[in-house]
């Protein structure tokens, strides 16, 4: 299995399989999630990433499987206080009564927690203040905005000084601004608990997370530490701005036919080159460029993207669809045959 | 459980909630007994003179049942309006989730909601009562307050049963108007049951109630009229209201949110 470190792990999770009905929202998922990483928890829309989280926040039970989140155990049909004691969870649209204050909802979930009042009230002081709410923890709630409403969620969840903090989706609606608030308090938050977020936003995981996990359809296709992630899932690459598309061309043409070019794609201006042989690639291309006499006007080493990772593994995951469709045609069409 | 009998406090203060029950039950008290006072007046000035009616001679008993009467319609259609959304509500606007994935006990949730606003609909029918009382006192003769408080507690057995049932059906959907539409059902159902067979009538549900009206228009001593039955389908009633409670935390315990 993917990613599996020497550091302890705050989620476990062995065959987590979870069916709605007809529909298996979470299939087989195996998580290995690090002791104080965050992890992103990266999918597309209908993944099964909120299923997943609510299953670990005792939520949902799963149907098959079992997970250990901060030492707690998540099987078929538990329900542990003990877990929620050590779990905090954000949901994408965190809700509040609307009829109290920020303070006030902060020390009613102290409350909720065992801390005495003065206790609960000295934390929800400590906690609006590192959520940059402290100004405005004697207002209503429902006059909140959607990013303020979002920091006060993350404050709630923090209120009981979680070992795991699960957060689904927490900047994804956000504008750039809210979005990089919220982004920046996550990242402020790092050392202070396990965190996993999730999230369909390439760019939100990438710059937060240490450990990224992808599922598609419910299915884990990779786990693992970013920087492995991005080393094994996607190739070096180069952006080449030539002048005139005549150029382009024949530059393009050039390059194809060398043994170390994987692919040569045209983009906007200039061409993506993604290669196997870096060394091979800078050593050769100097001189094939000068062959060419196209005017070059620029040319960047491409740094890998997690949205390379992503499509990568979504494309090897359709190709592999593809093939097993194609395989189970021929199967019934030569038992048509041969009946 | 402090901090989930606390919140619900502070709940039924902050919010409008607070004033409708008993708002509805202060003037269904002052108009069960200006209705009948006003009656024979009504009826005299509607008369064309091609019937010829002779009223009976309304007194203190038949205001207070008057009054009654509406908290059976009326004041019972309002609890359950209120409270329909209590559990399905909150399920339906995230807040249940997000209140469970804290370390809150479903029990103690069901229990601190059943208690708070379970008061609040006693405090609401006594306030109700207590006005009828003043009203009867007024418009027509002073009536004994022993009698119409153990006729009000023999109400409140049923009015708190309508109110457990209303949160158990509440917790069934995720759509208050399903749990209203259900809660009113039995409001027509448990009146005819002593039709059907008479000691369903006499223990059942509906037993306090009828016993309770029974005894206000008594003509002979009330205590009488108070005698085993009621009290037994008083009592029946308050351990339905406890297996209710039970029924609801089942409920919210299987509950996925």
């Amino acid at each position: 299995m993917d990613g599996q470190e020497a550091t302890p792990a705050a989620i476990e999770s062995h065959g987590l399989t979870r069916d709605f009905r007809r529909t298996r929202a979470v299939d087989d998922l195996n998580l290995q999630v690090p002791k104080g990483e965050i992890y992103g928890f990266l999918g597309p829309n209908g993944a099964g990433k909120t299923t997943t989280l609510k299953i670990l926040a005792g939520l949902i039970s799963p149907t098959l499987g079992k997970a250990i989140v901060a030492g707690e155990e998540v099987r078929p049909g538990t329900s542990s206080l003990d877990l929620r004691r050590r779990v905090g969870f954000l949901e994408e649209e965190p809700r509040f009564y609307p009829w109290m204050r920020a303070r006030e909802s902060l020390v009613f979930v102290g409350r909720l927690f065992g801390f005495e009042a003065r206790a609960a009230e000295v934390r929800a002081d400590g906690l609006l203040e590192a959520v940059g709410l402290a100004d405005r923890s004697g207002d209503k709630i429902k006059g909140f905005s959607r990013g303020m409403r979002q920091r006060l969620g993350i404050a709630q969840a923090l209120v009981g000084d979680p070992e795991v903090l699960l957060l689904d989706e927490p900047a994804s609606a956000l504008d750039p601004i809210g979005r990089k608030e919220i982004l920046d308090l996550i990242a402020s938050l790092r050392g202070q608990a396990t965190i996993v977020m999730s999230s369909h936003v390439l760019d939100d995981v990438q710059r937060v997370a240490g450990w990224v996990g992808v599922i598609r359809r419910g299915r884990l296709l990779t786990q693992g530490p970013l920087p492995r992630l991005l080393g094994r899932f996607t190739r070096p690459a180069y952006r080449l701005d030539i002048g005139g598309p005549d150029e382009r061309s024949r530059v393009s043409c050039a390059l194809a036919v060398e043994s170390w070019c994987v692919e040569v794609l045209e983009e906007g201006s200039g061409l993506r080159l993604v290669v196997d042989d870096p060394a091979a690639a800078e050593s050769r291309m100097p001189s094939l460029l000068a062959e060419s006499a196209a005017p070059l006007q620029g040319f960047h080493a491409l740094t890998p993207t997690l949205e390379d990772v992503f499509l990568q593994l979504i494309g090897d995951e359709d190709a592999h669809a593809t093939q097993e469709r194609a395989a189970r045609d021929g199967d019934e069409s030569a038992d048509g045959g041969g009946g | 459980m402090r901090a989930l009998l606390n919140k619900e406090l502070h709940e039924l203060l902050k919010t409008a909630r607070l004033a409708i029950l008993p708002v509805v039950f202060l003037i269904l008290g002052i108009t069960g007994p200006a209705i009948i006072r006003l009656l024979p007046i009504l009826l005299e000035n509607a008369q064309t003179g091609v019937i010829d009616m002779t009223l009976p001679e309304f007194g203190p008993a038949d205001a207070f049942a008057s009054y009654l009467e509406m908290v059976r319609q009326m004041g019972l259609l309002a609890v359950i309006l209120v409270f329909m959304g209590i559990v399905a509500g909150e399920r339906r606007n995230g807040m249940l989730a997000s209140l469970f994935v804290k370390p809150v006990s479903r029990l103690e949730y069901v229990v601190a909601r059943w208690v708070v606003n379970g008061a609040y609909v006693m405090a609401s029918l006594f306030i109700g009562s207590a006005v009828a009382l003043a009203y009867t006192f007024l418009l027509f003769a002073p009536i004994d307050v022993g009698t119409v408080a153990q006729v009000t507690l023999l109400y409140a057995s049923y009015v708190l049963l309508v109110f457990s049932w209303t949160v158990f059906f509440s917790s069934l959907f995720a759509n208050p108007a399903a749990a209203g539409g259900l809660s009113v059902t039995p409001l027509f159902v448990l009146p005819a049951l002593g039709l059907l067979w008479g000691p369903l009538g006499d223990y059942g549900p509906y037993g306090a109630v009828a016993g309770g009206t029974a005894a206000i228009g008594a003509t002979g001593s009330p205590a009488e009229a108070l005698g085993g039955e009621p009290l037994i389908s008083a009592a029946l009633n308050l351990g339905s209201c406890v297996a209710l409670v039970a029924g609801t935390y089942l409920r919210l315990r299987r509950m996925e949110l």
